[in-house]
């Protein structure tokens, strides 16, 4: 890692919005990791809200904007698998053979989840130090792409971290964008069912890589007046490094 | 905002009916994986190959239904075809009503349940039976199928014995066998009774003009054994090229259905029996049935008619489990009914699509690799393009999304949502959330203003 | 609501022509060697595997005809049908120890306890028994009763689906039998013997 290289963050706009502190440890991992963080200022939404919500005409036009902002060739790293995953899919939003199809192909073939793109770059090592029992919340976007994996293989090589086994590990948290509003019972119920399976072997924390399934279930245990301790992924990776100075 | 259908409808689940949704629909789909890690070396090609035969079948569905019609005729059996529900049950009915029979044994079919026939039959007085446990059980408690593999996942052993109870069928038993028993015991002099026999089919081959019937219990076997008219009906979608792509197709639907190695009875049927045999049908009618499906075909959800009623993504899905089947509108319920309601169950059922998390479980299990979470998504989007399911408005999102300064500033401005109480918040999708989740604080603007202050420090 | 005529067909074929003229790439048919879509631990090991294929879909498999008569005190049946093409000698031993008739009209079915058929073939792979109208005409035989013995020739064994799918004859209704009837319609509870037999079994003979 002796040449810094440089990368794009996305921030997310739920970072953006309300949790600026997983979006600062985010940069600190990267840097971490040995990356010159950039950061577009430009930038807004990735488009999600809109698709989830049926309306294509604006999630392309946010689309066309992130394609803007990201324009400069470097990979993307956002601590959201949400946001990558639809950014992966975003080049079907548009026509066949189109030069938006192909600028939305040339950035999902390089926007990358923080701990997929860690992972790679320190062989699934991080050197922290955190005497914690850990459950990982896979996120549905997660699939298919290696990035729980990632996440997986990080936080258990973190010095005194013990990786906690979730039941129906791969279950969705029930927030699913504008369906957490348009179906509130059935978002309640999924919330509290993969909450029980969470903290089911009573880890320390619950950890994620995607702050929507967080900010759904911390404020469902919140309203229920019971905390649910969940951290970002990053967070984690960063105050692990605090153990070892 | 008011909830829409489904979530209504799941909010009055008895908590008895969802744990056993839930537990079935989390044991089959156990099953299924351990069935496919057991026996199949290679998943991902086995699936791609069963995608690929259903693609190239829908791909050249006029060559091949042709090819069927005329290999069925060939062996005797007349080909019937119904542009319609209302056609196929006509057909049907006059097929029965025109040869005497009045009491036909019916096997498990989504497709005869999709056009209503046995409520059809029944209006004009041919008595229909159905002959598979769970479908029997449905019919004797006027209930409709919640799964197209288990019709009665939502019934336990104590109201199945009530039923059986009402129904004449001895004391009260809630023991599985003894169940089992008694539906073999009567069910047997239904199929005697009987002088017709419908049925629907898992696949037709057009090469050969097989129709095939996938069943555990037996129940069509007996039925078209001792039936003198056998009525298929069988969507034209059902098309497969040749009878060895039934090796591919039979291998994955019985794990991806049940976890099972191979389905107890795979009935090939080809025509009537040959001249002198006791047993079988004297005449076989083969309903081709479209209603809808070739106007699926030409909409951006055809890959949808890939679809071999598996019931793996309804098995999987959070939502199908927390909801149950019968939330859905129309025949099919879980991610194939979000795709498929909007298309068959007609414009009312169009927000049937907002019915999902869009997780994607459904795509890591389907057999035949349907991209179902972006069907769903292109189906919600085509009710909020034509009006029929429209969303919450994110106009005033995508205004400030797409233009940087109003974006940024309209994140600072929003802290001072911070000191507004919940019921009072400004957006109805924001009193929504608020309704069932807390926020954290509102810190718009605050990690651009660590960036510059640590650019500024550099 | 519309009646069905002839019309029924120009216009579902009219609608399902219109739909696929109008792709681009057509999917080709696969084309694929058997062993791509073989499943399952047995066919790897040939016919060899054939008993151990069928007892693990539920088929118990009979050594001689001794056995098949064990199976048949066993299960304490004793009216049944048997195929009047089996070898002599199993008609015999099965008549001195049975009442055994050689048709099952279907008005009598509910009296027979089992039925003694053969078998066209048997499929390594999944482990199924191939009853086809041309060699087991007696299809209530094989269904109805509570045992049902498949007499199958040692020969006739495929170890691939897909080739005993290739190699089917035209022929007005084929099943393959594999394993006996069952359910878990209730509570997802495994029952045998629903409509079809509760027990299972095959006779190889040379």
């Amino acid at each position: 890692m002796a040449q810094p290289t440089r990368v794009a963050l996305l921030l997310t706009c739920l970072c953006d919005a309300f949790e600026d502190g997983v979006a600062r440890a985010a940069v600190e991992v990267l840097e971490h990791a040995g990356c010159e963080v950039a950061f577009p200022a430009d930038q807004t939404c990735c488009g999600q809200p809109a698709y989830t919500a049926g309306d294509l005409a604006a999630a392309r036009a946010v689309v066309r904007h992130a394609l803007a902002t990201f324009g400069e060739d470097v990979p993307v790293v956002a601590p959201a698998a949400s946001c990558v995953a639809f950014l992966r899919h975003a080049p079907a939003l548009f026509d066949e053979g189109s030069a938006e199809r192909a600028a939305a192909a040339a950035l999902a073939a390089r926007v990358h989840e923080l701990c997929e793109f860690v992972a790679q770059r320190t062989g699934g090592a991080w050197p922290g130090r955190l005497r914690a029992r850990v459950a990982v919340h896979r996120p549905c976007h997660a699939r298919g792409g290696g990035t729980w994996q990632a996440v997986e293989r990080l936080v258990g090589s973190i010095d005194g971290v013990t990786l906690v086994p979730v039941a129906e590990s791969e279950a969705c948290c029930g927030f699913g964008g504008v369906f957490s509003v348009t179906h509130p019972h059935l978002s309640r119920t999924l919330g509290v069912l993969r909450t029980e399976d969470l903290v089911g072997g009573a880890p320390d924390v619950v950890v994620s890589p995607d702050l929507s399934c967080l900010l759904h279930l911390r404020g469902l245990a919140a309203r229920a007046g019971r905390p649910l301790a969940a951290r970002h992924v990053a967070e984690l990776l960063r105050d692990s490094l605090a153990g070892t100075a | 905002m008011r909830p829409l259908d489904v979530d209504v409808f799941a909010a009055r689940v008895a908590p008895a009916v969802r744990a056993a949704v839930r537990a079935s629909s989390a044991a089959t789909a156990a099953a299924r994986e351990a069935a496919f890690a057991r026996d199949v070396p290679d998943p991902a090609a086995l699936r791609d190959l069963a995608a690929r035969i259903r693609a190239h079948a829908l791909d050249h569905l006029p060559e091949l239904l042709e090819r069927a019609e005329e290999r069925l005729t060939a062996h005797g059996a007349h080909v019937h075809w119904a542009a319609d529900a209302g056609a196929a049950r006509d057909v049907v009915r006059r097929v029965f009503a025109e040869r005497g029979v009045t009491h036909v044994a019916k096997s498990k079919s989504m497709a005869t349940e999709e056009i209503g026939l046995a409520a059809h039959l029944a209006a004009h007085g041919i008595t229909p039976v159905e002959t598979d446990l769970g479908e029997f059980l449905v019919q004797i408690e006027g209930d409709r199928p919640s799964h197209v593999v288990k019709p009665v996942i939502h019934m336990d052993r104590a109201r199945i014995a009530r039923a059986f109870e009402r129904r004449g069928l001895g004391p009260y038993d809630d023991r599985p066998e003894e169940i089992t028993r008694r539906a073999r015991m009567h069910l047997r002099g239904e199929f005697l009774r009987a002088g017709g026999a419908v049925s629907g089919a898992n696949f037709l081959v057009a090469e050969s003009g097989r129709i095939v019937i996938v069943t555990n219990e037996g129940n069509s076997r007996f039925g078209l054994g001792a039936a003198r008219v056998h009525v298929a009906v069988v969507g034209i979608e059902k098309l497969v090229p040749r009878d060895r792509d039934l090796a591919v197709l039979l291998n994955v639907l019985a794990r991806s259905a049940t976890g099972q190695a191979f389905t107890s009875y795979v009935e090939l049927v080809q025509g009537p029996r040959a001249p002198g045999r006791a047993d079988g049908a004297s005449e076989l009618h083969v309903v081709l049935l479209d209603a809808g499906r070739s106007a699926l075909l030409a909409s951006e959800a055809r890959d949808v008619l890939r679809c071999i009623r598996c019931g793996a993504c309804m098995n999987v899905c959070p939502v199908y489990r927390a909801a149950t089947g019968h939330a859905y509108p129309g025949t099919y319920p879980g991610p194939l009914g979000a795709v498929l309601a909007p298309h068959l169950a007609g414009a009312s059922a169009a927000a049937t699509a907002s019915a999902s998390s869009l997780c994607g479980a459904c795509a890591d299990v389907c057999p035949v690799a349907i991209p179902l979470p972006e069907l769903i998504a292109a189906e919600r989007a085509r009710g909020v393009a034509e009006g029929t399911a429209p969303g919450p408005s994110l106009a005033a999102w995508e205004a400030l999304a797409t233009r940087p300064r109003a974006w940024r500033a309209a994140l600072r401005a929003a802290r001072l949502l911070n000191a507004v109480p919940d019921a009072l918040a400004p957006h109805p999708l924001l009193r929504a959330w608020l309704g069932e989740r807390t926020l954290p604080a509102w810190r718009g603007g605050a990690f651009r203003d660590w960036w510059r202050r640590r650019g500024d420090a550099r | 609501m519309s009646a069905p005529t002839a019309d029924d067909r120009a216009r579902v074929l009219a609608a399902v022509r219109a739909a696929t003229a109008r792709r681009r790439g057509r999917v080709a048919a696969p084309v694929w060697a058997p062993a791509a879509s073989a499943t399952g631990a047995f066919a790897a090991r040939g016919a060899e595997a054939l008993d151990d294929a069928l007892r693990a879909a539920g088929t118990e498999v009979l050594a001689d005809a001794l056995a098949l008569v064990a199976l048949l005190e066993r299960e304490g049946v004793r009216r049944g049908y048997a195929d009047p093409a089996l070898p002599a000698d199993l008609l015999a031993l099965l008549a001195a120890r049975f009442e055994l008739a050689t048709a099952c009209p279907r008005e009598d079915v509910a009296a027979f306890e089992f039925g003694v058929t053969r078998a066209a073939a048997a499929i390594v792979e999944t482990g199924s028994l191939v009853l086809t109208d041309a060699v087991t005409p007696a299809r209530l035989a094989a269904v109805a009763p509570w045992v049902h013995v498949a007499v199958l020739r040692r020969a006739d064994v495929y170890v691939q689906l897909s080739d005993a799918l290739d190699a089917l004859a035209d022929d007005p209704n084929v099943v393959l039998v594999t394993g006996p009837s069952r359910t878990a319609d209730v509570e997802g509870i495994l029952v045998r013997g629903v409509h079809g037999p509760g027990v299972q079994a095959c006779l190889q003979v040379p």
